[in-house]
């Protein structure tokens, strides 16, 4: 079965070793910078990866999965105001909140469908948000400053520490949904997108389905908001505004969003979109060097016109099998 | 004293809430007619905005700004369709949040390049910044009451055209149901085309009234269209008579919320405590409203009959 | 009678001013091929839709082997018993033939919330999959992508997942629809061969099929049943010949 895995997820199984080595690059080059970079694109991805599983498979348009990225980090933010800095309590709880979290919306909000879906989970994730800004023991609107949490037996402030610490969850993510989308529940849950009536014709009950997957997508968020926390040394209600949520959907379909791997090399090309387009623009019309935004919205215009099925789509060319099938 | 300022803020929240209609009316049929999830309405307003503002100080007559504003925003919003929108009707919906994130995008970066990021200020003219007394001793800013007028106008405008025009049948027999459009053997392309422009205008001249009031800048329209979907939803998507109420108590709770929750919460907590978490849970209201709503009325309150 | 399997009691239901289903009482007798027929717009893939939970009736109750299920799911309806293909195909289009059956199969070993043993290469569920393929004879067609498949075909796909819950009841909605002569030829004698272990309430208008298969026919007529009976009563009821068939032959 593990060999199974290897040759099924070729694509993803490659990153994470590249991932796995890229800190030696970074030091044979001395390239630190791209180390942060990197732990942005791991962290964002893995947000992503977890959106992916309602988004891609369970065909649920969420736009506020952000929200749970918010929870999250503010788990480990509000924690350490109170002087718990255990990182994995604070991840542990991060989980928990998201996880019911997840229930209480996932059930109000998998009572509609459509534009309807679209527009309430994105008004549960501006109710959180305008929760967070009216914390003003917590910074309210400017956040609140903190320290790396103090993961046991890990450092943090040691040398690639968070860096490995952040591939490790990511890898154990990504090893569970590989899993997670061939199982039965996982064929379930494509089987849902390609067809609600016929599986409930089958005698399933397609919202316990919707909503196992919108909890597991949630607590998969909210641990990558944890972590984004002590990257960034900072939570504000800024890591769950709205154009986030646009962000993760945008990583996903630039990936491809019927492939497991695919939210992760959206978010590799997403954020270096985002560091090297100001770069390549300044070469060509530096005036507007900043406005790299002016390129990648017609970019992503582009994308969505005429790259169906996303950069792994354009390299498989599969897009139509489901997930559970094909090799990736 | 608080009754004097409780009025003003009710009539403030008029003026947002009919604001929100304005931006919120085309909306709603691009929702309900085209099946079509359009985030970049918000850049409409912000078009509109600009282009009256630049045109204002350039020609030093807010009146002449606003007269040019309207074609241009008109324009904008037909070419959008005509490039850009038509090729995305029959994609899902994730397809089109993301081609119209990517036009909130480019759009915000255009005007930042354009026009720089800092905001651009101007001012309606002297002959429109006097006070009304709506009741005695409780003046109101002219211009307040204007934009409720126009805003009423436009409202009483667009609901004749949809309930006595041919035209305006065809646009309610399209919300109910989408393909009895194309059954009806209406020239959708065109349909779809002017709806949209005349929704643009609209949004844009919601911008452009809104302009002197607060500041003209790069992604002004995002938090009024988030608002504005909000607007739809409870409303019912594709009613022009649902976003008209919606639009009203959405005004009405932010913006006395706003200024009530704060006054509220000092009774009981510290001032400063206050000033933050009551504008903001004021903000939160609002999605708290659309969800209550939501849960017992799926399709919103006014859902267009048949849909 | 003990021996009915679905009985339908004054069943109404109303769209606006539109009476779909008025006072419809029905009995299904276990074991049988029962026929509804009427006009089109006479309301009966709307009773149809009834009695497997897609819509609720406004009163009345359907019971089914005694036991009421007016209030329950479509999925739970399913689990009790009611297969049901639809007027239009409905199957999982972006998989495989052989995917289908498996979705189906892991409904029917009730083992749904696993979450790390792949599905799809699981012996166990590939044969239960083949075996759901092979009641109407598709299983040659196991590798083929539905989207692949020709219209007749999806047909029968559709009826070997109407048929993988082992239902006691099977709801057939036109499943000649479209199909060809010899895809219909084929399809008959399927439907034929289930009569030994399933009841079967069929809609169908090829009025060949409905005299070759039906032991009993209903007419449903602007949503009420004006007859019910064998073909030989049902072919010689004035009534029904006034209302459908003579206009028809």
């Amino acid at each position: 079965m593990v060999l199974d895995l290897f040759k099924k997820f070729t694509t993803l199984w490659i990153i994470l070793v590249v991932l796995a080595f890229f800190p030696i690059f970074t030091s044979t080059f001395d390239l630190p910078f791209w180390n942060d970079v990197v732990m942005r694109i791991m962290l964002l991805g893995m947000a992503a990866m977890g959106l992916n599983i309602v988004f891609g498979f369970g065909g649920m348009v969420s736009f506020g999965h952000a929200a749970f990225m918010g929870v999250g980090a503010y788990c480990a933010g509000i924690s350490q105001y109170y002087g718990l800095d255990n990182g994995w309590y604070q991840l542990l709880m991060s989980a928990v909140s998201c996880g019911i979290l997840g229930i209480m919306i996932g059930f109000l909000a998998l009572r509609t469908s459509g534009i309807y879906f679209i527009m309430i989970t994105l008004a549960f994730a501006q109710m959180l948000y305008f929760f967070f800004v009216s914390l003003e023991q917590f910074g309210g609107d400017d956040g609140l400053i903190m320290d790396r949490s103090d993961f046991i037996f890990i450092d943090l402030y040691e040398p690639l520490r968070l860096y490995y610490l952040i591939f490790f969850i990511l890898a154990a993510v990504s090893i569970m949904l590989m899993l997670l989308i061939r199982s039965r529940f996982g064929v379930i849950l494509q089987a849902i997108k390609s067809n609600e009536s016929r599986v409930e014709a089958m005698g399933l009950n397609p919202l316990k389905f919707k909503l196992t997957g919108y909890v597991i997508s949630a607590v998969i968020c909210g641990l990558s908001g944890c972590l984004f926390a002590s990257w960034q040394e900072f939570v504000s209600p800024d890591i769950m505004h709205w154009t986030r949520s646009g962000d993760l959907m945008i990583i996903i379909i630039l990936g491809g969003l019927t492939y497991v791997a695919g939210p992760l090399v959206g978010a590799i090309v997403f954020l270096l979109l985002e560091e090297l387009l100001p770069d390549l623009l300044h070469v060509v019309f530096p005036s507007i060097a900043e406005n790299w935004m002016i390129i990648f919205g017609p970019l992503l215009i582009a994308v969505v016109l005429f790259g169906k099925g996303g950069l792994m789509g354009v390299v498989g060319n599969r897009f139509t099998r489901p997930a559970a099938r094909k090799d990736q | 004293m608080t009754l004097t300022l409780l009025l003003e803020q009710i009539f403030n929240g008029l003026q947002a809430g009919i604001t929100l209609f304005l931006i919120a009316a085309g909306l709603t049929l691009i929702l309900g007619i085209m099946d079509f999830v359009f985030l970049a309405h918000g850049s409409q307003v912000m078009i509109g905005a600009y282009a009256a503002a630049a045109i204002t100080i350039a020609t030093n007559n807010f009146y002449f700004g606003i007269l040019a504003a309207i074609p241009i925003t008109f324009v904008c919003g037909y070419l959008l369709e005509w490039l850009i929108i038509r090729h995305l009707y029959r994609r899902d919906h994730m397809d089109q949040v993301l081609a119209t994130f990517g036009l909130i995008l480019f759009f915000n970066e255009a005007i930042r390049i354009g026009f720089g990021p800092a905001a651009l200020f101007t001012n309606f003219p002297s002959s429109l910044s006097g006070f009304i007394e709506i009741l005695p001793d409780t003046p109101y800013p002219v211009y307040r009451i204007l934009i409720i007028l126009v805003g009423l106008l436009c409202a009483l405008g667009i609901h004749l055209f949809v309930s006595r025009t041919r035209v305006g049948a065809m646009v309610r027999a399209g919300a109910s149901n989408p393909e009895m459009t194309a059954a009806l053997g209406i020239n959708v392309k065109i349909l779809f085309r002017f709806i949209f422009a005349a929704g643009a205008t609209f949004a844009g001249l919601a911008g452009m009234m809104i302009g002197p009031l607060t500041s003209v800048e790069p992604g002004m329209g995002e938090p009024l269209l988030i608002l504005s979907l909000v607007v739809i939803i409870i409303g019912g998507i594709g009613s022009v008579r649902g976003a008209f109420i919606a639009a009203i108590l959405i005004g009405l709770v932010d913006t006395v919320g706003r200024v009530m929750l704060p006054m509220l919460f000092k009774t009981f907590m510290s001032v400063s405590t206050a000033d933050t978490a009551g504008p903001a849970l004021a903000s939160m209201s609002v999605y708290i409203l659309m969800a209550v709503v939501l849960v017992f009325k799926p399709t919103g309150l006014f859902p267009p009959k048949g849909a | 009678m003990t021996s009915s399997i679905l009985e339908l009691r004054s069943v109404k239901k109303k769209f606006g001013a539109l009476t779909a289903t008025d006072n419809v009482s029905l009995n299904i007798q276990k074991g049988e091929i029962h026929a509804l027929i009427g006009p089109n717009g006479a309301g009966k893939t709307t009773l149809i839709s009834q009695i497997f939970g897609n819509l609720a009736p406004d009163s009345g109750e359907i019971l089914l082997d005694g036991k009421n299920i007016t209030n329950t799911s479509v999925s739970n309806r399913a689990l009790l018993g009611i297969g049901r293909s639809f007027q239009i195909s409905n199957v999982l289009m972006d998989f495989s033939v052989l995917e289908n059956a498996i979705v189906a199969k892991i409904s029917h070993s009730r083992k749904t919330f696993r979450f790390f043993k792949p599905a799809f290469n699981d012996p166990d569920l590939i044969d239960g999959g083949l075996a759901i393929l092979k009641r109407v004879g598709i299983e040659h067609m196991a590798d083929r992508n539905v989207s692949d498949l020709a219209h007749g075909e999806r047909r029968l796909l559709e009826l070997s997942l109407a048929l993988a819950m082992q239902p006691v009841l099977v709801l057939l909605d036109e499943p000649m629809a479209g199909a060809g002569p010899e895809d219909t030829v084929f399809m008959t004698k399927v439907i034929a061969g289930l009569k030994s272990d399933t009841t079967i309430l069929l809609i169908e208008h090829d009025m060949d099929v409905v005299f070759q298969l039906a032991e009993r026919i209903s007419v449903l007529v602007e949503g009420a049943v004006i007859a019910s009976g064998t073909p030989n009563e049902i072919s010689n009821n004035t009534l029904v010949r006034e209302a459908y068939l003579g206009s028809d032959e």
